[in-house]
């Protein structure tokens, strides 16, 4: 539909759009305007009232002179015009207004949005000790704007595309030109456009229609909430999609390390990053796999005990009822009830509960004879491990990969779980990331994972993003230094 | 496999696994019991034997560059001698898996789970491999990218474990049962080192055959040095008479191994490795079979052949009654007597294109 | 689908609950630490087993190890072999018997006499025992051996006899051997096999170490094998001597009498100072070993207080205690040739160097030629340290 000559015509489609006057949302202010009649429409509270008595009605109720056309007396920042009705709905929906009047084909859409907003706060999830602490908001705008602060760069584009039938949700897609291959920028897009549903929600939705396998253990597109992760992600060649309404930025494509891999890590010395990231990878380790071990090792394999601590495990469990891999099933289920009981309580209680929690039930259960002092020290430190995994989707494959692990520990013992561990190699081995490969040699590439290489040696971007720029630095980067 | 791409390590990754699980299974015991103290000997030669072989029929893959050797032979010869060749590949290759998963399941039993019945694990290590091959080649070649590191580590953990009992003294005499003996026993020997053939099977998949010839030389190489050190510590350790009456000589030397009450129990850890190189060694038995037959009878490889594939292998794995007849009648098929079916093709192959080209019969 | 999963689900519970086929809890099972075979009056043997009881009473929470030897017992059976014999001993316990953690298998020198290679090692075949078990003869009965050395021991036996293991104590009185080192050399043509030797004070032990204790049980000397039987023991300065002659890494320390005043004496520790190097080569069919042993000692205590500080009296005690220590060596290769017949040096094995083959190292039968092999010590000795003060 278009916009139509008459004023009349155009407010009567307005209108019936948005079902005024039963809906009290939307405003019509009506004007004269060198004799002729035209409306101003916004919705209550997206639009700055302010900005519209000022800089749109006031010029035009006041001046005198209007030779030079409509687009010299309006007073606004950003104006444009449009001659299709539903962009110009979409336009006011999204918090600015439209203008019509009579005999003009077009509609003209001001930029006020005036809604309110959270300000840009600290990190709830990844914290940092040494790097900034601003952290992306729900305001589209907000987000590009933290981007735009730490790469003053032409080259920061952002293409918008809406998702959602009903609900019309704007995705920002930005990615720098000059770096980032433009066939994943092409496919993304792709894959946005395709989305084909009513109700678009969230970030959370989002990624999970565009990514390779939906509902695979293993998230193959990440997330940050901090804009120093996603701009040092985009200078790789990576893309960034924004989701207004969603504080966290979904980056795509990646590997899994990329998973592990924090921001914080490049502003701390190599050795001492190095020895983070190889925490983490034993934590990772510990988190699904130690509870599986310790199953198979004291029901299978018990010769593998140190002679003293076999004396010591066999008498504390002596009184307990069941077997050992019940006992652990009970201890994991009651550590995941704690952590989800915290999680739900507000404020500082949440923390204070699940510390208390966890002593009470450990000690407790134990005196009691239901669990012994091993199993309570072995879930402590897979609920550590946990925690050690920097993205909150991992943790859930972790937990859900220890409940595998622990049946097949349980069945069969190292086999079960030498099967499994096979199993989920060849599994995360097919997987991919927007047609790149999920998984990357640990040990080498331009990037290993472990040891953490000092930042001068940075030399190449990942060679599996095919940028256009392949060399972010060279050899010598630190040219101040004789003999490099 | 038209999307199947291999770099030089995969290739060398894929074929060792074909290799290695001889070692940690009865081979090292069998080795011992022929050849004496000059097994290391008889192992040099078999794999100076095997890497002329894989050298002199490697010009044939260079000669028909993008085709494997199943499309070679239906070229060069006509198309029933390819369709020979294919079925008779892999029937080879499921005798082959069916085989080693007896083993390593006899070698589990024996080291880990006595009374677990025989189907049960070897059901599970071929449903292991049928999962694995539903992920697709590309998933099993880098998974056998990734164990490759793990089972090298192994064996170099089992080297260095033994340090303290090492006695030189054992490998004397030096020539074992005579240089006859020696020579006789290297040409059968050979066999354990054939399998890198199956380079020519997928030598479409590299970007070159140079790659590929790369990978076959430095898979046949690794897999001697290991062969031929781990040979050594084990006679070192044990002497020959002791050595060759063990079943599987990698565990036992595990089992051996002491610093102090700390540091000693092992054999545990050890069996991760058997699982990861037998099971490995089925995922890539079974995707061998599945490529040969799909290239013989130009099937699209999916979900269904996979799972008929697994049917011959299946059988082949319950064929052997016993540990005896596994190890004195269907094994040395295998380790012994297979290098003639496996180089002696090619090489045939090789000669007849020569003649053709020689004689102008066929167009270049 | 629903029905298969929750199908599934059942069956997986059904299993974790009543365990597979290999599961055994660990507190069921009975860790052995001791195992002990001895002779039965007819054909038989008796096993006897020495483990730790984990069913005490009390919450399992506060309980920690028990130190001393009150939780454990001790329990016998008479059986024709040693794997039925074990079995049968499972009916008596709560739980499956578990033979990872033997630390030593003790064997009556009875047993050792007549027809040990038949009982014990052919059970080798037996997986659950492990190589790295230490094989002790005992001049008594195993079980009283046993019990001996369970009750009264003045740390947790567990743990004692790991320790036992790895000569801790720094004597060389006795030498631990491993059942793997013990198998290899019984099975072998070219060499022969040692094992430590014990038994209770109050019998007359061979180079009995007289020490007043409530724990009766000793391990001192070494038990000599040839062709699978016992045929003599060490003694405890033998054993030493054997040391030195091997270069373990102990300390051996000898009282001798001193050069320049015979009514006092010299205690020196002696301690090996690089490999042995040993040349062998076959004169007319008889062979000849020349063996370079290099020693290091260290002076520990002079009871006569003469100044040896002065370069002769130095040279006279190096070479005095040089001349002592070749007498010992001598002294022990003769026994082994002569009285003996048993190689317990491994000299066959270095011989087997100037063979090229099994079959002509096979054919000149090294047993039969050990006691007539010329055999050369060169032995060379420096005293490098002298205590805290200067002699």
């Amino acid at each position: 539909m278009e916009i139509q000559n008459s004023v009349m015509n155009n407010r009567k489609m307005f209108e019936q759009a948005f079902n005024y006057p039963t809906n009290k949302d939307i405003v019509f202010r009506d004007f004269k305007f060198q004799g002729k009649e035209g409306f101003v429409i916004y919705i209550d509270g997206m639009a700055d009232g302010d900005k519209i008595s000022d800089f749109i009605l006031r010029p035009l109720l006041n001046k005198n002179d209007f030779s030079d056309g409509l687009k010299s007396v309006l007073q606004i920042s950003s104006l444009t015009e449009e001659t299709d009705f539903s962009e110009a709905v979409s336009a006011v929906l999204q918090g600015d207004c439209a203008l019509c009047i009579e005999g003009d084909i077009k509609a003209y859409i001001c930029e006020t949005k005036g809604f309110d907003k959270r300000g840009v706060e600290k990190p709830q999830v990844e914290n940092s000790i040494v790097g900034a602490l601003e952290a992306f908001t729900e305001t589209l705008r907000t987000n590009t704007t933290l981007l735009h602060k730490i790469i003053k760069n032409p080259g920061l584009t952002t293409e918008m595309v809406t998702v959602g039938k009903l609900n019309n949700l704007t995705c920002g897609v930005v990615y720098m030109n000059g770096i980032v291959n433009k066939e994943f920028v092409e496919e993304v897009k792709r894959r946005l456009k395709g989305i084909d549903t009513d109700f678009a929600q969230s970030g959370g939705m989002i990624e999970q229609f565009i990514e390779d396998h939906g509902s695979s253990l293993f998230q193959t597109v990440t997330t940050t909430e901090r804009p120093d992760n996603a701009a040092a992600l985009l200078m790789q060649g990576r893309i960034a999609i924004i989701v207004d309404g969603s504080p966290r930025v979904i980056i795509a494509p990646i590997t899994l390390f990329s998973i592990l891999k924090t921001s914080e890590e490049s502003a701390l010395r190599a050795p001492f990053a190095s020895i983070v990231r190889l925490i983490r990878i034993i934590a990772v380790f510990a988190a699904f796999l130690l509870p599986a071990l310790y199953i198979a090792i004291t029901t299978f394999h018990a010769e593998m005990i140190p002679a003293s601590l076999l004396l010591s495990i066999a008498k504390s469990r002596i009184n307990i009822p069941y077997p050992a891999i019940i006992e652990l099933l009970i201890m994991e289920f009651s550590f995941t009830l704690i952590r989800e009981a915290g999680r739900q309580i507000p404020g500082a209680l949440g923390g204070t509960i699940g510390i208390v929690g966890g002593l009470i039930l450990g000690e407790a259960a134990v005196s009691a004879g239901f669990v012994s002092q091993a199993c309570v020290i072995i879930i402590a430190f897979t609920g550590l491990g946990n925690f050690a995994i920097p993205q909150y989707q991992s943790a859930f494959t972790a937990q859900l990969l220890r409940i595998v692990f622990i049946i097949c520990a349980g069945l069969m013992g190292f086999l079960g779980v030498g099967l499994a561990f096979v199993i989920l190699v060849g599994y995360v081995n097919s997987l991919t990331s927007f047609g790149i490969d999920y998984v990357n040699p640990v040990f080498s590439g331009n990037a290993p994972m472990f040891p953490k290489q000092p930042v001068w040696e940075y030399e190449d971007r990942p060679s599996e993003l095919r940028t256009k720029k392949t060399q972010s630095q060279p050899i010598v980067s630190r040219t101040w230094k004789k003999g490099d | 496999m038209d999307k199947l791409k291999l770099r030089t390590y995969d290739g060398i990754a894929v074929t060792g696994f074909l290799m290695l699980p001889a070692l940690f299974s009865t081979g090292l015991s069998k080795l011992a019991e022929q050849n004496n103290t000059a097994a290391w000997i008889a192992l040099l030669a078999a794999f100076v034997i095997m890497l002329c072989l894989f050298l002199i029929t490697a010009p044939l893959m260079k000669r028909y560059e993008g085709k494997n050797i199943i499309e070679i032979i239906s070229s060069v010869m006509g198309r029933p001698f390819g369709v020979i060749y294919g079925i008779a590949l892999a029937t080879y290759f499921s005798y082959f898996t069916g085989v080693h998963i007896k083993e390593s399941v006899e070698i589990l039993k024996i080291y880990g789970y006595n009374l677990t019945p025989i189907y049960i694990i070897a059901g599970l290590i071929l449903l292991t491999a049928v999962i694995m091959n539903f992920y697709g080649g590309h998933a099993i070649v880098k998974s056998a990218g990734f164990f490759f590191v793990i089972i090298i580590l192994g064996i170099i953990f089992i080297m260095l474990l033994g340090l303290n009992r090492y006695n030189p003294d054992y490998l004397a005499p030096v020539l074992g049962n005579g240089i006859s003996d020696i020579a006789k026993n290297s040409l059968f020997t050979a066999s354990v080192f054939d399998n890198v053939i199956i380079l020519f099977l997928f030598a479409p998949a590299f970007s070159n055959t140079a790659k590929m010839r790369k990978a076959g030389v430095l898979s046949i190489s690794v897999t001697a040095a290991a062969f031929v050190l781990l040979y050594l510590c084990f006679i070192m350790m044990f002497s020959p008479s002791v050595a060759s009456k063990m079943m599987s000589g990698f565990m036992e030397m595990g089992k051996s191994s002491y610093y102090n009450h700390f540091f000693y129990r092992f054999e545990s850890i050890l069996l991760f490795f058997l699982i990861f190189s037998s099971v490995m060694l089925a995922s890539i038995g079974l995707f061998a079979v599945r490529e040969s037959s799909a290239c013989t009878f130009k099937l699209k490889p999916s979900k269904i052949i996979t799972v008929i594939c697994a049917v011959p292998v299946l059988i082949a794995t319950f064929i052997p009654a016993n540990i005896l007849d596994l190890t004195e009648k269907y094994l040395p098929v295998i380790r012994q007597y297979s290098v003639f079916f496996m180089a002696g093709v090619p090489l045939l192959v090789l000669i007849v294109s020569t003649v053709k080209r020689v004689f102008k019969y066929e167009k270049i | 689908m629903k029905k298969f999963s929750l199908l599934l689900g059942c069956i997986i519970c059904l299993l974790l609950l009543s365990g597979c086929w290999d599961k055994s809890e660990l507190e069921d099972s009975t860790f052995t630490v001791l195992l002990g075979i001895d002779k039965a009056d007819d054909q038989d043997i008796i096993i006897t087993v020495a483990f730790p009881l984990t069913q005490t009473q009390g919450g399992g929470a506060n309980e920690g190890m028990n130190n001393g030897s009150g939780d454990y017992t001790v329990m016998s059976v008479k059986a024709v072999t040693v794997v039925e014999g074990l079995n049968m001993l499972s009916t008596k316990l709560s739980g499956p018997l578990a033979l990872y953690s033997v630390k030593t298998i003790v064997i009556s020198r009875e047993l050792a006499e007549n027809d040990m290679m038949r009982h014990v090692f052919s059970s080798w075949r037996y997986k659950e025992i492990r190589n790295t078990t230490n094989v002790l003869i005992s001049e008594c009965k195993a079980a009283e051996f046993i019990e001996a050395r369970i009750n009264a021991s003045p740390i947790d036996p567990l743990r004692q006899e790991e320790l036992l293991l790895e000569q801790i104590n720094d004597s060389a009185y006795y030498k631990p051997v491993q059942l793997l080192e013990l198998l290899t050399s019984l099975k072998s043509d070219s060499a022969d096999g040692i094992a430590m030797y014990g038994g209770l004070i109050k019998e007359s032990l061979p180079g009995e170490i007289p020490i007043k204790a409530e724990n009766k049980s000793q391990v001192s000397g070494l038990a000599v094998f040839h062709d699978a039987k016992i045929v003599g023991v060490l003694n405890s300065s033998e054993a030493q001597t054997y040391g030195m002659l091997t270069q373990s890494k102990t300390k051996k320390i000898l009282t001798i009498p001193d050069p320049l005043d015979p009514e006092s004496d010299i205690v020196v520790s002696i301690l090996p100072a690089g490999k042995n190097k040993i040349n062998s080569l076959i004169n007319n069919d008889i062979p000849v070993f020349n063996i370079d042993i290099k020693l290091k000692c260290t002076i520990e205590c002079i009871q006569s207080e003469i100044d040896y500080t002065s370069f002769e009296n130095y040279n006279i005690l190096t070479e005095y205690v040089k001349q002592h220590c070749v007498e010992k060596m001598a002294d022990l290769i003769a026994k082994t040739q002569k009285e003996y017949n048993a190689d317990i040096l491994k000299l066959g094995d270095k011989l087997a160097y100037n063979f090229r083959t099994v079959s002509e190292w096979e054919s000149y039968n090294w047993s039969e030629k050990y006691k007539d092999a010329e055999i050369n010590l060169n032995v060379n000795l420096e005293i490098e340290q002298t205590g805290i003060m200067i002699p």
